[in-house]
């Protein structure tokens, strides 16, 4: 137990947020129901941001949405850098890495990268000119993005033979 | 200080969902944005254009976390400044609240322990804010499902104490205040009672809904009665500048928000109304 009272408070309020967003057990003395709830808001305002800043993604995964989310935050605190928006782009990597990303929202994701990109603690808004690609499924094509600021931003799609 | 403060009326919370019918508005004289949502260095157009029209724009900061333990974070209490500046606001206003400890945020504003500690700690983050913001500050209290055990003083008695050792402005959210008289189990007047209201600068209004035994202070449903009347009594006590109303989802038609406000309205009349008839007697 740190000396400093500032110290012990910090402390404490580390314990707390731990136990808030599930990384550790409710601290001792406060009301277990009650921190249960404000758990519980929290998920569910955390879900509703990544939900209204990536409607795409939210739709496509439908009534699934909640529960991978859940799972998701469980492992994953808040980024530092970039909000909700941010939060949603790391869903959707963890979605990729289980191989639940659903296609549909590829698009949504290939324009957060063009404007987006990866730092310490999040991601920040790029200011240099970038290009990003991905390839879509049904029909195959090619989804091109070129961003910066004597361009402004552009989007290309090409089609792609079916592969023999 | 209070009298230097603008007359500033009813407002609404500024959000794009809300961009056009904010726009619309005759008669608005003040907003408030979210600061971490607005680059100081590129304002969004619809509020350049409110700025044009006279309307008064008060950034609302989220993320400063005057009450946290941790090193106080003098570049965020400086963007905050900027957005300021660049807003020419009268003022900015922040919460008796933290947002961060232990390298984990925590999406939400938490309560600080109600203790000389926690006193000490928020008292000396609005110090350093302060050396920091170019126009005054206004503190907010929060609503909270929960209290940290073993509290030294009661919640109004902590913000007044806070208030006066920093010399700062109140921001007194109602809605809040609702919230936390209900779910804590505390007489909200008294409360209201043992406030500097001196420093009113502002309130705010909210909706919220019960769940399971419990009021959840959402912005995304109607302003219960409870808050309406609150205000009135607020009202009855000092002239606040102005009254803001936060709707940050499930935004409802033109129509309803209209009629909102209009119930804000009413309250703030009959308080003063009371208030006339109190001095005259």
């Amino acid at each position: 137990m740190q000396a400093d009272p500032r110290a012990r408070l910090a402390e404490a309020q580390a314990e707390l947020i731990r136990g808030l967003v599930g990384r550790g057990c409710p601290p001792a003395g406060f009301a277990r129901s009650r921190i249960t709830a404000a758990s519980d808001a929290l998920l569910m305002k955390r879900a509703r941001g990544v939900a209204s800043l990536w409607p795409t993604m939210a739709r496509a995964l439908g009534e699934s949405f909640h529960g991978r989310f859940a799972r998701y935050a469980q492992d994953n605190p808040l980024p530092q850098r970039g909000g909700p928006l941010a939060d949603g782009r790391l869903f959707a990597r963890a979605l990729a890495s289980a191989g639940e990303f659903p296609e549909e929202a590829r698009l949504e994701t290939l324009a957060f990268d063009a404007r987006y990109a990866a730092c310490e603690g999040g991601f920040i808004a790029r200011r240099r000119f970038c290009i990003k690609a991905a390839m879509l499924k049904h029909p195959r094509r090619l989804a091109l993005v070129m961003r910066g600021s004597q361009v402004g931003e552009r989007w290309f799609q090409f089609k792609l033979p079916l592969s023999s | 200080m209070i009298t230097a403060l603008p007359g500033l009326g009813i407002g609404i919370g500024w959000r794009p969902e809300l961009a056009l019918m904010i726009a619309r508005r005759a008669g608005l004289r003040f907003v408030e944005v979210v600061a971490e949502n607005i680059d100081p260095g590129a304002i969004p157009l619809p509020i350049q254009q409110l700025r044009e029209r006279g309307v008064k724009v008060i950034p609302h900061g989220v993320s400063l976390s005057l009450g946290g333990a941790d090193p106080f974070d003098r570049d965020r209490a400086a963007r905050l400044g900027r957005l300021a500046a660049a807003l020419d606001a009268p003022f900015v206003s922040e919460h008796v609240a933290f947002v961060r400890a232990g390298g984990i945020e925590s999406g939400h504003l938490l309560p600080v322990p109600r203790t000389r500690d926690g006193l000490d700690v928020l008292v000396s983050n609005v110090a350093a804010a302060k050396s920091v913001l170019p126009v005054p500050l206004a503190l907010e209290n929060i609503a909270t499902l929960f209290e940290w055990p073993d509290p030294e003083m009661e919640e109004a008695t902590f913000l007044a104490e806070a208030l006066e050792r920093t010399d700062t402005l109140l921001l007194l959210d109602v809605s809040n205040l609702y919230a936390n008289s209900r779910n804590h189990g505390f007489d909200p007047l008294s409360y209201i009672d043992r406030l500097p209201l001196e420093r009113l600068a502002y309130a705010h209004i909210a909706g919220g809904v019960e769940r399971r035994g419990l009021y959840h202070d959402t912005h995304a449903d109607a302003i219960p009665r409870g808050a309406l009347d609150l205000l009135e009594e607020l009202a009855a006590r000092v002239t606040p500048c102005g009254v803001l109303l936060e709707r940050d989802d499930c935004f409802p038609p033109e129509m309803e928000l209209e009629a909102e406000l209009d119930a804000v309205a009413a309250s703030l009349a009959r308080g003063a109304r009371r208030r006339e008839v109190a001095r005259a007697s």
